[in-house]
């Protein structure tokens, strides 16, 4: 169907008035900005009737135009739903991220970025008793930041404690908060792990877990941090706990090695194909009965192109690694470095 | 005045060395592309719907004829615009390294009554993998018109200096039947069906073009209905004639080269990139003349390199220059005045028979 006018044309008019404005795109504005730790922001966005809201410990991809190219990142929603349309987002910045060093120094006030639905299960309902067990990394404070702001307004109807492991002190977010809402609340305690600083604390392990908490057996565990502080959190927690919950965030993974096969995965028609790494993927593809649109086979008339949402390619013609942002692919001449998944 | 062009024969190692050549310059770039290309084809975008809107209000206005031309001149230039330096380089997925969905070269739409679908499979796919093959790219002469002696000659070209108008204004017209390929279902080779499932998405695309440009604007204006149908329409006829005459002088020139279909298939990148640099020809110019053409002015950058952001290839083409000067390749590029005067003599000449003696026609070949 070709409307009359261009949903793109009306969004441009749309766009004059407000940024966020649109018929057919999920576009937040960035309406505030506080810094909450040493190189910690946090960013509030008022978004547009599309986006749909995010549950307490949900995340959000963000996708904003950094260096003219569109980057998609993962933050966690730290406000509760009950605040309104409005959302928070904390965002530490990296020292080689791209879009963390964006959204924390060139978004301006009155800027919109693109947001998608909101995901994500790390969750507990507030009126269920089962005593917690709270485990952060890092940023990984974000998820459980809304659920324990949740839980307040429910007066902590369940026992938790969280244990909150950070570099050093400075690195640290709404620990006034948090020890606010321990005075406030019996049934709520915290205690931080700082393992960069003179004399350091221990890092997560099962012994540390247990000296906490002599309970640990009838609580329900969940677990926010890097990759590596999961997996530590999933080993010392899991043996001993009613139950383990985690999510984890990971940095992209560099190429990996030449040779070998990797697994693409045909976003919409739902299958996983593996291919040789070597070989173009429009081949590959094709060899496994995939049928695809395609055209000169060289790389000059776009026609195979599609969207990759995740993992990197090599272009066969320059051997130029892609960077592993969602991008546009040119199935002809491009070969899978990484396990891959394509938008079609 | 057939003028043959005088390319030095490369040897195969030259061959792919140029190619080397070529592609090194065709890396710098796309290492470069970044925050400058994005803000350059966004601020071009917002050009094309100011100008649309100024146009169209205007035109609202279009008793007093002051507000006419300008309108109409406007909505023209806002259609040339987006035809040229927007949906052509978009559709070439120019912009697909930005990621913006609404840059997306595949499910780019464009303000034309062809489809886009169309033209990514007559213009990216066949016209630009094809380029100047006989029998293989539609656009040598789009099955209506002889420019190469090399195209058998009959008495309809007689007319062809006529039809060539004609066909000038309405270009968008010819572009959104090109694919439908009528000739072939004329000659009994594509059944009725097979044209009607074509012919579905044409005449919708067809259809909303029409209704927007002819019947709801020209109703919006109410007692000025006439008015406004009239400047939309000058203002299509514009673009029309000002794509014809830039895209003829991108390879009808006097100087480019056809190529038999033999050709196809045993070909390396190298050879192919010589293929695209006989068949095509720049129109020399300043910056504006580059802009307003889409940057086809620069039709041989723009086929070494469909992919690259045309507002890129002024920027390189001394370079390409200097690389054909080395291998001895003529860059074909001059004035204006120059191109188009040899598009036109070739729309003339070749209306006639090649041998213009008496009854040659009739001799044996090779008589």
């Amino acid at each position: 169907m070709i409307p009359i006018i261009s949903a793109d044309a009306v969004d441009f008019w749309l766009q004059r008035l407000n940024p966020a404005l649109s018929v057919s795109r999920s576009l937040a504005r960035l309406v505030g900005r506080t810094v909450v730790a040493h190189d910690t922001i946090q960013l509030t966005f008022a978004p547009n009737r599309a986006f749909r809201g995010a549950r307490p410990g949900q995340h959000i991809n963000l996708t904003a135009e950094v260096d003219g190219r569109q980057v998609t990142r993962c933050y966690s929603v730290t406000s509760l739903p009950q605040r309104g349309r409005r959302f928070d987002l904390v965002v530490k910045r990296l020292t080689h991220g791209r879009m963390s060093t964006f959204l924390t120094q060139r978004l301006r006030i009155g800027d919109a970025v693109e947001v998608g639905p909101a995901f994500g299960e790390l969750h507990a309902a507030p009126a269920d008793p089962t005593p917690r067990l709270l485990l952060a990394g890092g940023v990984g404070i974000t998820p459980l930041l809304a659920q324990i702001r949740e839980s307040a307004l429910a007066g902590f109807a369940a026992p938790t404690t969280l244990l909150y492991w950070a570099k050093r002190r400075a690195d640290l977010c709404f620990t006034a908060e948090l020890e606010a809402l321990q005075r406030q609340f019996p049934n709520f305690s915290v205690r931080f792990f700082l393992t960069q600083v003179e004399q350091p604390q221990p890092r997560i392990s099962e012994s540390v877990l247990l000296a906490q908490l002599p309970d640990l057996a009838s609580r329900s565990v969940f677990a926010c941090g890097p990759g590596g502080f999961v997996r530590e959190a999933g080993m010392a927690a899991q043996a001993h706990a009613l139950r383990f919950q985690s999510e984890s965030f990971e940095p992209l993974r560099a190429a990996a090695a030449e040779g070998g096969e990797v697994s693409v995965r045909l976003a919409r028609r739902g299958i996983n194909i593996s291919v040789q790494r070597g070989r173009t993927l429009l081949e590959a593809l094709e060899g496994q009965g995939v049928a695809l649109r395609s055209g000169c086979r060289m790389g000059i008339c776009n026609t195979c192109a599609c969207p990759s949402l995740s993992g990197q390619t090599r272009d066969l013609r320059s051997q130029a690694i892609s960077s592993g942002e969602p991008a546009s692919v040119r199935l002809c001449v491009s070969a899978a470095v990484t396990d891959l998944t394509l938008d079609i | 005045m057939e003028s043959i062009r005088n390319d030095r024969l490369l040897s195969q190692q030259e061959v792919t060395a140029l190619a080397e050549e070529l592609d090194a310059i065709r890396e710098s770039v796309l290492s470069d592309l970044g925050e400058v290309d994005a803000r350059y084809i966004r601020r071009t975008v917002a050009g094309v719907r100011w100008l649309g809107a100024l146009g169209r209000g205007l035109l609202f206005a279009g008793f007093f004829p002051p507000a006419f031309v300008v309108g109409t001149i406007l909505l023209g230039l806002s259609k040339i615009l987006e035809n040229m330096e927007v949906a052509h380089n978009v559709m070439h997925g120019q912009y697909d390294w930005m990621g913006d969905p609404a840059l997306r070269g595949q499910s780019y739409e464009w303000d034309i009554a062809g489809t886009s679908d169309n033209w990514r499979k007559t213009h990216n796919l066949q016209h630009h993998t094809y380029t100047n093959v006989r029998g293989m790219d539609d656009d040598l002469g789009y099955g209506l018109l002889r420019l190469f002696p090399e195209q058998r000659w009959r008495p309809y070209y007689l007319l062809q200096p006529l039809v060539a108008v004609i066909f000038a204004v309405l270009f968008e017209w010819g572009i959104a039947i090109q694919d439908l390929e009528l000739g072939r279902y004329f000659a009994g080779r594509k059944s009725g069906a097979e044209l009607a499932k074509e012919a579905k998405p044409v005449m919708r695309k067809i259809g909303m073009q029409v209704l927007r440009d002819y019947v709801v604007f020209p109703l919006l204006a109410g007692p000025y209905f006439l008015t406004v149908l009239a400047g939309n329409a000058i203002a299509n006829v514009m673009r029309n004639v000002w794509t014809y005459v830039v895209i003829f002088c991108g390879h009808f020139t006097a100087q480019a080269a056809t190529f038999p279909k033999s050709v196809v298939g045993s070909e390396s990148r190298g050879d192919w990139y010589l293929r695209q640099l006989q068949g095509s020809s720049n129109i020399s110019g300043g910056p504006w003349l580059h802009f307003w053409t889409g940057n086809l002015s620069h039709q041989i950058e723009h086929h070494l390199y469909p992919d690259l952001p045309a507002r890129r290839y002024s920027e390189i083409a001394p370079r390409v220059r200097e690389v054909c000067e080395r291998y001895g390749q003529v860059y074909n590029t001059g004035s204006f005045a120059r191109q188009f005067g040899q598009v036109v003599w070739r729309i003339l000449r070749y209306a006639l028979p090649n041998d213009l003696r008496f009854g040659a026609r009739r001799r044996p070949a090779g008589a």
